[in-house]
């Protein structure tokens, strides 16, 4: 197998398997040496690794106060301290 | 890290059940609005989706003396929630029929538009006629401004149900592929294929954002 065996095409649609860590051995190989050949699909790669860094930014930690005091309350009636 | 995690839930276990408020506050701050995010779904209204939030962590609450810490603690809250989301949705008739549940995508397009790659019988047929630009290589500032933040956001929203739950535990919230496949009851294989048309598509739509920025 060489770089001619995997258009840039089929590479794309391996794109996510290759960075789960889920190719086979050989799939692998085929990927790597395709890689070590076509810059753009470095490239291709690196804007998947920059997009899912920039999703990561999205997360939000944000109760509504309402929420969290009638859940606090719940929590206080079944294991609340008897001292608290 | 799995050890670190399970110890580390072993202690917020032995806290929760001693009534430790501080420790349900941060169990709560931490999960609240991811909870909130998958409920919605799975059922037709945001007034639904608090609702089953609101029941999932009464619960938990009721729950935790009985949690017998054969999964972690977070991916025990998140299947309470996905089953009482998915009889919520089916009630409410939002959700898929499992039947159509198979492993095969709703959703078969290509990674990449075709009319990026050479095409008929030439020597380099499906290799890049357009190549990817790099936009990663902006300042940071500028690839995480709130604008492209807005446009990631929307990206997903307008993803299919199914795909937008596994990008938003993945990628949003950090979540281990095993993890999502617990809670959503799917394969490592309909994980990856679901994650992968996610990506895909907000990878596509994050490149035309920048497109006038960055010359190829």
């Amino acid at each position: 197998m060489s770089y001619e065996d995997l258009p840039c095409r089929d590479f794309v649609e391996l794109a996510t398997d290759y960075l789960e860590g889920a190719l086979t051995v050989e799939q692998r190989l085929v990927v790597e040496r395709h890689l070590a050949f076509c810059s753009p699909c470095v490239d291709y790669l690196d804007q998947m690794r920059a997009v899912i860094h920039a999703t990561g930014t999205l997360r939000e930690e944000d109760v509504p106060e309402p929420v969290m005091e009638s859940l606090m309350d719940a929590f206080r009636a079944l294991h609340g301290r008897s001292d608290g | 890290m799995g050890i670190a995690r399970r110890s580390s839930d072993d202690e917020l276990l032995v806290r929760l059940r001693t009534g430790d408020e501080a420790a349900f506050r941060q169990i709560v701050t931490q999960n609240h609005r991811a909870m909130t995010r998958l409920a919605r779904s799975f059922v037709q209204s945001q007034s639904i989706a608090d609702e089953v939030v609101q029941e999932t962590w009464l619960a938990v609450i009721r729950g935790l003396d009985r949690f017998e810490g054969r999964s972690s603690l977070k991916t025990w809250i998140f299947r309470i929630l996905v089953n009482r989301a998915k009889t919520r949705g089916i009630r409410e008739q939002r959700t898929t029929p499992f039947s159509a549940l198979t492993a095969s995508e709703d959703d078969p397009s290509p990674a990449v538009d075709p009319e990026r790659f050479l095409t008929g019988g030439a020597a380099f047929a499906g290799y890049w006629s357009i190549p990817p630009s790099r936009f990663f290589e902006l300042p940071e500032d500028r690839v995480l401004a709130d604008e492209t933040l807005a446009l990631i956001e929307r990206a997903i929203v307008e993803l299919p149900d199914r795909q937008q739950r596994v990008i938003r535990m993945r990628d949003l919230e950090g979540w281990d592929p095993a993890e999502v496949c617990d809670v959503l009851e799917i394969s490592a294989e309909n994980q990856r294929v679901l994650l992968h048309r996610a990506r895909a598509k907000v990878r596509s739509a994050v490149e035309a954002h920048f497109s006038e920025l960055v010359q190829t």
